[in-house]
C-alpha cells in the first residue's frame, strides 16, 4: 500500500505516537515478556543444567514420541487435506458447504473434549472399551490414542489452507492438462500440486506446530506414563508440577524455539509467496 | 468416474471424485464424527434433565460462569487492543513493522503448556509481573497493603485468555482495514468531519463485522482453552476452576457421565458461537459486495 | 475431420444452456460460433471437447460417436479463453506437456519432443522464448503458446474459446489473419467461439449465430449479413434501425410507407434497415420517403453519420453514407429530410 501522508486520512503526529506507543506496550507486555521469560527461566541455572535437562532419558523419550506422533498425524492430515480439497474444489456435489463446515469442526471443539470423545469410545467404560480389552488392543493411555487425538485436533489445518486456494485457482489448468491427454493422476501431480505447493507447505507448517504442541487433548488420552506416553508438552507439565522448574522451562524452550522457527518460516512464505497462499490467517 | 444423473450415465470431466470424496468422508467420519457421536450418545443417556442437573450443580455452574465470564473479559480486552494493533500495523510505517506483524501469531504457534507455565511464573507473587503487583511492589501499593494477586485467581485466567486470544481480532480486522477505501475517509474529511468523527462514523462501521467476528472467534477459543490456563488458575473449586478442567477432573474420577454432561453444555455454546461467526462472516461478505 | 452434433441438450439447474442443437461441421472448415453471452456457444464448444457432457444428444467425430469419451480420449486441441497455461512450467514445458504425459509406448523420444517444441516455437514466432515462464510473456505471446501447446498433440480438430478476447485491437487483428493461415496450412478443422461479429465475419468460412441456447442461423458471413433469417440475427449482426410495422394482406406499413411484404403473416411486424441502406434527400412530393428532422450530424473520417428524429418513432434513425457520394451536401442540424430505404427486411413480431 502506498504511504499515507495525506493530512485528511491520517492522524496528527502526537496521536500517531500515542497510539503506536500503546500498541507496542501492549504487545510487549502480552507477547514479548512471556517469550523472554521462557528462555530466561530455561537458562537460569546455567547452560549445564539446561543441557542436562534436555539430555535426560525421559526428555529424550518425550521428544521421540512427539516427533513420532507428528510424523504420523501430519502426513495423514496432508493426504486428507489434498483429497478433501480435490473433491470440494474440482467437483460439484450437493452438501458441499456442509462438508466444509464439518472439516472446520475440530477448531470449535475444546481440546479437552477432543480427548474426551476418544475416552468415551475406547475407555474401560467406553463403547468399544470392553471389546478392545478382550482382544488385547490398547488405544487409550497408549500411543494410538495420542496419535488419534492429535489427528483430531490438527485435522482442519491443511484442508482449510488448500480449499480456498484451489477454489481461487479454478479448474482451467486441470481441464487443459486433461485435454492434452494427461490422466487424472498426472494432472494432479504435474499441474495441481505444483500450483499449491506453497500453500501446502504453509498448511503443513501450522499443522506440525500444533501437532507437536498439543496439550489438552493429548493430556486426556495419554495417561501420563513417563518415558512411554509423555509427549513434550506433557513432560513440561510433569516437570513443572514436580517443582523442577529449570528442567520444565528447558523443555519448554525447545517448544518455544519450534514456535519461533514456525513463525519465521511462515512469515517468509507470506512475504515471498503471499499471492500463492490462501491468505487463510485464521 | 461414472455417476448416474437422471438415468444417463455421466462421466465427470475431472477424474478422482469417487476416491477423494470417499476418503474424505471416511476419514472425517472415523476421526471426528463417530467419536463426537460417542459423546452425544453418552449425553443422550443422561437425558436433558440429567444434563440440566449437572449444569446447575453449584461447582459446575461456577466453572461455566468463570469460563464464559473470563473469556468474555479477555475477548473484550483483545477487541480493543486488537483493533489498535491492526490500526497501527496497517496505517503506520515504522522500522520492524514486518517483525511485529509476524510476532502477532505467536500465541497460535506457542504450545499452550509453554504459555501456561510461563504466565504462571511471570504472574506469581515472586515473578516479574506478579512482583510488581505484590504488596511491596510499586504497582501493588495502589491496591492496598496486600497488593493485587493475579496468579491463582480468576484474574490469572483472564491474563492467560488474553494471551491466547490476541491474534484473532488483529487478523480479522487487518485485511478489512487494508482494503478500506481511502476515498471515503477523504470524502468525510472534505465534508468537514474531524479525524475522530471520521473514524467513528465512517471507518468503524465498515470494520465492525470483522471486529465482531474476531471477538467471537477469540471468545470461542477462550471458552475451550485448557493448557495455558490451568497452570496460572490455581484451580480452586468454585473460585478459579474452569469448565475444561472440570471435565478432566470428572474423567479422573471415572465419572464419564458427569464429564460428558459438562462437555455437552460447552459444545452447545461453542456451536452457537460458530453459527454466529458464520452469520457475521456472511453479513461481512454481503456488505463487501 | 467432420463433426456431427445431433440434438444436443444441456441444462445447468433451471437454466437451459442448449436446446436440441444440431450442427454439421465439414472437414477442413473454419467455423465461428457467434452469439451474446449466455447464448450457449461456450457450452457447445466445451461439450464438443468433452469438457462438459450433454444431458441428451450425440457428438460424432468422423462418424464415430464420442459422446461418452472423456476429454483426454478425444484428441482435440482446445485453447482456453484465458489460455490456462501451466504457470509453474516454462513455455517449452507447457508445449511439451501433452507429449510428456503419454504412456511410454506412445511417447516420442526426448529428442523428438524437443524438436517438435522447437518447430512449434518457430511456427508460432516464439523463437527464443522457450525458457520463459507464462507470467513473463505478453498477452499475444501467451495466446500463441496456448495454441502451440494445443497443436503439439497433433489434433485434427482445434477448438478455441474467445481466442482473442483478452488482447488489444492491434494484436488481435494480426493474430486473426495468422490463425486463419495456420488453419489452412495444417489442414485443421477449427471451431471458435466469439461474441465479436467482426471477428466471426472476417475469419470464418461459416458463421453459426446462437441465441438463448439455440442456433438462429448458419451460413457464410455474407449470407447471414445480407439475408438474416430472424430478427435476432439482424439485430445482432451490424447496426440496424428497428422500425415497428403492420402487415395486412401481403402489404406492410412502415413509418408511413406502404411496402410489399410477401410471405409475412398479418399482424404486428418489425422492419430492419441498416444505416447505410438509406438514401437521404430533401423532402419532395414526387418520391415519398420517411420524413424527419436532423438531430445530430457526426462526421467521422470518410463516413458521415446522421441521426434523424421521425415523429411517431421512439428512437432516432441512424443513417450512414460515405461523404461525397449519396448525399450532395452535408445536412445541417434541424433540416427537414426524407429517408428512402433501399432495402427493408420484415419479420413478424412475436
Amino acid at each position: 500500500m502506498a504511504q499515507r501522508s495525506n493530512a485528511a486520512t491520517t492522524e496528527g503526529a502526537a496521536t500517531r505516537f500515542g497510539l503506536s506507543a500503546a500498541a507496542f506496550v501492549y504487545l510487549a507486555a502480552v507477547l514479548l515478556l512471556p517469550l523472554a521469560a521462557v528462555f530466561h527461566e530455561a537458562t537460569r541455572k546455567g547452560l549445564g543444567a539446561f543441557f542436562e535437562a534436555i539430555g535426560d532419558a525421559d526428555t529424550m523419550a518425550a521428544v521421540r514420541l512427539t516427533v513420532t506422533v507428528a510424523l504420523i498425524a501430519v502426513p495423514l492430515n496432508l493426504v486428507f487435506g489434498l483429497a478433501a480439497a480435490w473433491a470440494v474444489t474440482k467437483h460439484e456435489f450437493p452438501g458441499k458447504s456442509l462438508l466444509i463446515t464439518l472439516i472446520d469442526l475440530p477448531f470449535s471443539v475444546s481440546p479437552v473434549i477432543s480427548g474426551l470423545v476418544y475416552v468415551l469410545l475406547f475407555g474401560a467404560q467406553g463403547l468399544l472399551g470392553p471389546w478392545l480389552a478382550a482382544h488385547g488392543v490398547k488405544i487409550l493411555f497408549a500411543v494410538p490414542g495420542i496419535v488419534l487425538a492429535t489427528i483430531f485436533v490438527t485435522l482442519p489445518f491443511i484442508a482449510r489452507e488448500l480449499i480456498p486456494l484451489m477454489r481461487a485457482q479454478g479448474t482451467a489448468e486441470e481441464e487443459a492438462a486433461l485435454s492434452l491427454g494427461a490422466s487424472g493422476w498426472q494432472t494432479f501431480r504435474h499441474v495441481t500440486l505444483p500450483n499449491v505447493r506453497w500453500g501446502l507447505l504453509y498448511g503443513v507448517l501450522l499443522c506440525n506446530a500444533r501437532a507437536m504442541g498439543e496439550f489438552g487433548a493429548v493430556s486426556v488420552v495419554s495417561g501420563h506414563i513417563r518415558g512411554l506416553t509423555n509427549t513434550m508438552p506433557l513432560h513440561v507439565e510433569i516437570l513443572y508440577n514436580e517443582y523442577n522448574f529449570a528442567a520444565a522451562f528447558a523443555v519448554a524452550s525447545l517448544l518455544a524455539l519450534l514456535a519461533l522457527v514456525t513463525l519465521a518460516v511462515k512469515s517468509l512464505l507470506e512475504w515471498h509467496h503471499g499471492d500463492e497462499l490462501a491468505g487463510a490467517r485464521h | 468416474m461414472l455417476m448416474a444423473i437422471g438415468g444417463r450415465r455421466h462421466p465427470r470431466v475431472i477424474p478422482g471424485f469417487g476416491v477423494t470424496i470417499g476418503f474424505t468422508l471416511a476419514y472425517l467420519g472415523l476421526i471426528v464424527l463417530v467419536p463426537l457421536g460417542a459423546l452425544v450418545a453418552k449425553a443422550a443417556e443422561l437425558g436433558p434433565g440429567g444434563i440440566w442437573a449437572v449444569a446447575t450443580d453449584a461447582r459446575v455452574f461456577a466453572a461455566l460462569r468463570l469460563s464464559f465470564g473470563a473469556s468474555l473479559a479477555a475477548a473484550a480486552i483483545n477487541a480493543v487492543f486488537g483493533l489498535l494493533l491492526a490500526w497501527v500495523l496497517v496505517r503506520y510505517r515504522f522500522p520492524g513493522r514486518r517483525l511485529v506483524d509476524a510476532l502477532i501469531d505467536l500465541p497460535f504457534a506457542l504450545p499452550t503448556a509453554v504459555a501456561g507455565i510461563t504466565l504462571a511464573t511471570l504472574y506469581a507473587g515472586n515473578g516479574w509481573v506478579g512482583g510488581l503487583f505484590a504488596g511491596d511492589g510499586w504497582l501493588g501499593a495502589l491496591f492496598g497493603p496486600d497488593g493485587l494477586k493475579i496468579a491463582y485467581t480468576p484474574l490469572g485466567v483472564v491474563v492467560a485468555l488474553v494471551f491466547v486470544g490476541l491474534p484473532f481480532v488483529v487478523r480479522t480486522v487487518q485485511p478489512v482495514l487494508a482494503d478500506f477505501d481511502a476515498e471515503s475517509e477523504e470524502a468525510a474529511a472534505s465534508l468537514g468531519a474531524s479525524r475522530f468523527a471520521t473514524f467513528r462514523r465512517v471507518v468503524l462501521p465498515a470494520i465492525l463485522p470483522a471486529l465482531t467476528t474476531g471477538f467471537a472467534m477469540a471468545l470461542a477459543r477462550a471458552v475451550g482453552e485448557y493448557g495455558s490456563v490451568i497452570f496460572i488458575a490455581g484451580n480452586i473449586p468454585m473460585v478459579s476452576e474452569i469448565a475444561p478442567l472440570l471435565i478432566v477432573t470428572r474423567l479422573e474420577e471415572y465419572n464419564y457421565a458427569g464429564a460428558s454432561a459438562v462437555a455437552t453444555v460447552m459444545l452447545a455454546v461453542a456451536f452457537v458461537l460458530l453459527f454466529a461467526i458464520n452469520l457475521l462472516q456472511r453479513l461481512d461478505r454481503a456488505q463487501a459486495s | 475431420m467432420s463433426i456431427e452434433i445431433d440434438s444436443v441438450r444441456k441444462r445447468f439447474g433451471d437454466f437451459e444452456a442448449l436446446r436440441a442443437v444440431n450442427l454439421s461441421v465439414e472437414r477442413g472448415e473454419f467455423l465461428a460460433l457467434l452469439g451474446p453471452s449466455g447464448s450457449g456457444k461456450t457450452s457447445l464448444l466445451r461439450i464438443i471437447a468433452g469438457l462438459d457432457f450433454a444431458d441428451a444428444g450425440r457428438i460424432c467425430i468422423d462418424g464415430a460417436d464420442v459422446s461418452a469419451l472423456s476429454v483426454r480420449e478425444r484428441n482435440i486441441g482446445f485453447v482456453f479463453q484465458h489460455y490456462a497455461l501451466f504457470r509453474h512450467m516454462t513455455v517449452a514445458r507447457n508445449i511439451a506437456f501433452g507429449l510428456d504425459v503419454r504412456p511410454r509406448a506412445r511417447r516420442p523420444e526426448r529428442a523428438a519432443i524437443a524438436a517438435r517444441v522447437e518447430h512449434l516455437l518457430g511456427l508460432m514466432q516464439l523463437d527464443g522464448l522457450g525458457t520463459r515462464y507464462p507470467a513473463q510473456l505478453s498477452g499475444g505471446q501467451r495466446q500463441r503458446v496456448a495454441l502451440a501447446r494445443a497443436l503439439a498433440i497433433e489434433p485434427h480438430v482445434l477448438l478455441l474459446d474467445e481466442p482473442f478476447g483478452a488482447l488489444d485491437t492491434k494484436v488481435r487483428k494480426e493474430l486473426r489473419r495468422w490463425l486463419r493461415r495456420l488453419h489452412d496450412d495444417m489442414g485443421l478443422t477449427t471451431i471458435f467461439v466469439t461474441h465479436d461479429q467482426e471477428e466471426a465475419m472476417e475469419m470464418a468460412d461459416r458463421v453459426v449465430v446462437m441465441n438463448k441456447g439455440a442456433i438462429e442461423q448458419v451460413g457464410t458471413a455474407q449470407d447471414v449479413y445480407d439475408h438474416p433469417s430472424t430478427p435476432f440475427v439482424h439485430d445482432f449482426l451490424g447496426n440496424a434501425n428497428r422500425l415497428p410495422a403492420r402487415v395486412a394482406g401481403g402489404r406492410a406499413t412502415v413509418a408511413g410507407l406502404d411496402l410489399p411484404a410477401p410471405g409475412v403473416p398479418d399482424g404486428p411486424a418489425v422492419a430492419f434497415v441498416r444505416p447505410h441502406e438509406f438514401d437521404l434527400a430533401a423532402p419532395s412530393l414526387s418520391a415519398r420517403g420517411i420524413e424527419g428532422t436532423v438531430a445530430h450530424v457526426f462526421a467521422n473520417g470518410p463516413i458521415l453519420r446522421v441521426e434523424v428524429d421521425v415523429p411517431g418513432l421512439p428512437l432516432a434513425l441512424e443513417v450512414e453514407a460515405m461523404r461525397g457520394t449519396t448525399m450532395v451536401a452535408v445536412p445541417e442540424r434541424g433540416a427537414r429530410v426524407a429517408l428512402h430505404p433501399r432495402n427493408i427486411r420484415l419479420f413478424a413480431d412475436r
